[in-house]
């Protein structure tokens, strides 16, 4: 094709054609920004700033992601009995089960609030997170068949996934305030923080899920290490027991784990005797989840072509 | 205007020979251990492929399965990204690929309608005013409001190009899309096709029906291997395309003193029209076919037959009986008939002749392919003619225009 055949306008925006091997720079995109005409749309290898044009292609894509997180939800819930309950049953059944349990050997591993509530809240901010990130970890495979049909950005997946966790915990609070009043335990002006830190443990599990869906697409072990991992994730967080538990010189190790102050957060947020969450360990695991957030969507970006690839 | 540019779009593709690609455990094992014997070949399915489109032109992909037209057309609906190479679109993309390309399994047909629009970039309310138009097109009223993967595939593969078609996009990809469906569908598609090409959208059109290429594209490309091997004016590209006949003709052969049977063939030549044995013969020559039989008892109703076939089918049958109407008894002896193919009747291509000899219940001879010739154009260019190659039809019609006057019609 020699350059008499394309039109003066459309040679201008040409790139120059580089070593086999070497991907492409990025000049055809800022080719494209010195020309106005904003419907051409440019095609090329994969790069960095990708991801970014995923997100600003979100909105367009919104019919097709409400399906996707209602698919989540409702595949749940839409056979059994008892319908959107039963999303709760699971929870109260396990905060049932240990509350006997610690009833039967006689300890109170609580933090000065009632056990059964203290346990509850701790598994439902568990949850959140785990289903979380376990389904956004298998979404990419899940959703293989479409993934090399239709054109759409595939950072909606496990987004979608982390949405419908969404969905489930905002039932278990309304189960939970509804226990509180029953209970007769005060709320104070501290649940306003009850969003905030649910939204920090949404995106703790975003930030390891978005880096773990493609990985899971890509190699198959890694769906069958993670159950393990939660596990003792679970274990290593004051899901079941208070913080206070943790012997003295193991407290700093014990806090750089983000979970240990997000839920610490959220009992203080509702329950009125728990103690509030050390500052500095709370911005440290701020910090911790916002750089892992980076790296995930870093080797996301890097993953997600060779994912369609594969899948 | 440019509508489509392309500049060594390639994708290569990593084939896994070592055992341990598939797990994280595996890899990192590999890795650990500077394992040299873990191999992985690369395929390229594309290479350096680079075209252009200009608006408002239909441009026609071929190749044979394998040479990555599937591939190109992923990566210029962004499915696929390229290893290297760049394109540029220019306005809305609509594309259907496989059948049910574009479509969500588990949105109804409606939603999906919806759905596809905004993916082009239209407002709902656009869309909705073109709605009806598109579930009528698609004739799939009744089920419109049913999920997708319940439709049959004629029916995907109806509304898909019902809204390919519809939604107006600047750029319409398709490949092998019109082959699912029924007769009807198809006309309609390319009645639906004709039109959107005058309306001024670009369309990328990838077939494996060269009819339908070459029918529709005024420009194309060839596929083989992953590279381009040819761009430009369709018929030359389709005649590059075309698999080339193995020259290699039979014109005589010699059965010595012929089978046991009461009649049989000795010996059939080709010939052409100065009497020599020929293999290959010019459109506008006739085909001589010399036969020389032996009958060795009076046989009542012997006939001969000459079977002209090309690699697939029978063109057409000659018995010796068409040229008179009672057969009889036919006499002792060496005998020789040339039966003439008129000039101007068989088109370009290898044919084969069969050669049948017996009595109405008993088949005597029968030599299946026993001479084979082919037919060029060396004299008549081709171009415009209604007989090229790739045309459609089986043999010439030789059918003559004659300029008529308009009655009663003032101008």
């Amino acid at each position: 094709m020699t350059d008499a055949e394309l039109d003066d306008e459309t040679k201008g925006r040409f790139v120059i054609r580089e070593q086999t091997g070497r991907s492409f720079d990025t000049s055809v995109e800022s080719l494209k920004k010195r020309f106005v005409d904003k419907k051409i749309h440019s095609i090329g290898a994969p790069k960095v700033s990708d991801l970014w044009h995923n997100f600003t292609l979100l909105p367009n894509f919104m019919p097709l992601f409400k399906v996707l997180v209602w698919r989540s939800i409702s595949l749940r819930y839409s056979q059994s009995f008892l319908g959107v309950i039963w999303i709760t049953v699971q929870p109260i059944a396990s905060t049932l089960m240990v509350f006997l349990m610690f009833n039967i050997i006689k300890v109170n591993t609580a933090d000065g609030s009632r056990q059964g509530i203290f346990l509850f809240t701790g598994i439902m901010v568990w949850q959140f997170f785990a289903r979380g990130l376990s389904d956004a970890t298998a979404s990419l495979l899940a959703h293989a068949g479409i993934l090399t049909k239709i054109y759409l950005p595939k950072i909606m997946l496990p987004l979608a996934s982390v949405m419908a966790a969404w969905f489930d915990t905002i039932i278990m609070i309304a189960v939970l305030i509804l226990a509180c009043l029953i209970l007769g335990i005060p709320f104070s002006a501290r649940l306003l923080w009850l969003p905030v830190f649910l939204t920090m443990v949404c995106l703790a599990s975003l930030s390891v899920g978005i880096g773990l869906a493609p990985l899971n697409a890509l190699y198959r072990d890694v769906g069958m290490i993670l159950p393990f991992a939660l596990q003792f994730g679970m274990f290593a967080s004051p899901v079941y027991y208070a913080t206070r538990f943790i012997p003295d010189k193991y407290q700093l190790l014990y806090h750089l784990n983000p979970m240990v102050g997000l839920i610490e957060g959220v009992r203080w947020s509702l329950l009125p005797e728990s103690p509030a969450p050390d500052v500095h360990y709370l911005v440290i695991n701020l910090a911790t989840i916002l750089a892992t957030l980076g790296v995930s969507i870093f080797a996301y970006q890097k993953l997600e072509s060779i994912v369609i690839d594969r899948i | 205007m440019t509508a489509v540019v392309a500049e060594d779009i390639s994708k290569c593709y990593r084939i896994n020979v070592r055992p341990s690609g598939n797990t994280l455990s595996g890899r990192l094992r590999s890795f650990v251990k500077r394992d040299q014997s873990v191999i992985h070949e690369d395929l390229w399915a594309l290479r350096d492929v680079s075209f252009h489109v200009e608006q408002g032109e239909v441009f026609g992909i071929i190749g044979r399965n394998g040479s990555g037209k599937s591939t190109l057309l992923k990566i210029l609906t962004g499915i696929v990204r390229p290893t290297y190479g760049s394109a540029l679109i220019r306005g809305r993309v609509g594309a259907l690929l496989e059948v049910g390309t574009g479509f969500h399994p588990d949105l109804t047909g409606r939603e999906n309608v919806f759905f596809n629009g905004t993916l082009l970039g239209l407002h709902r309310a656009f869309i909705q005013s073109k709605f009806d138009e598109i579930v009528a097109f698609a004739e799939v009223e009744k089920f419109i409001d049913t999920q997708f993967k319940h439709y049959s595939s004629g029916m995907q593969a109806r509304l898909g190009f019902a809204v390919a078609v519809n939604l107006r996009p600047e750029v319409l990809i398709l490949d092998e899309v019109l082959s699912v469906g029924d007769i009807m569908f198809q006309e309609k598609s390319m009645d639906r096709m004709t039109e959107l090409r005058q309306s001024g959208i670009t369309i990328l059109f990838v077939s494996h029906s060269l009819t339908s290429v070459a029918g529709i594209c005024k420009r194309a490309m060839l596929l083989r291997n992953g590279r381009v091997v040819s761009i430009g004016d369709v018929g030359e590209v389709v005649e590059e395309y075309m698999p080339k006949p193995v020259m290699r003709g039979m014109a005589k052969v010699d059965y010595g003193d012929g089978s046991h049977h009461a009649g049989c063939f000795l010996q059939v030549t080709l010939e052409n029209a100065n009497g020599q044995p020929a293999e290959q013969f010019d459109i506008i020559e006739g085909v001589f076919i010399r036969v020389r039989y032996r009958v060795k008892t009076p046989l009542q109703g012997f006939v001969l037959g000459l079977r002209i076939h090309t690699h697939f089918e029978d063109i057409a049958v000659s018995y010796m009986t068409d040229e008179h109407e009672v057969v009889g008894m036919h006499e002792v002896g060496i005998f020789e008939k040339v039966l003439k193919l008129q000039p101007m009747f068989l088109k370009e291509g290898e044919y084969s002749v069969t050669l049948e000899a017996g009595v109405p219940r008993e088949a005597y001879d029968l030599y299946e392919r026993a001479l084979k010739f082919w037919v060029v154009s060396n004299s008549i260019d081709m171009t415009e003619k209604s007989y090229r190659r790739d045309r459609s039809g089986k043999v010439i019609c030789q059918g003559t225009w004659i300029d008529t006057p308009v009655s009663g019609v003032s101008v």
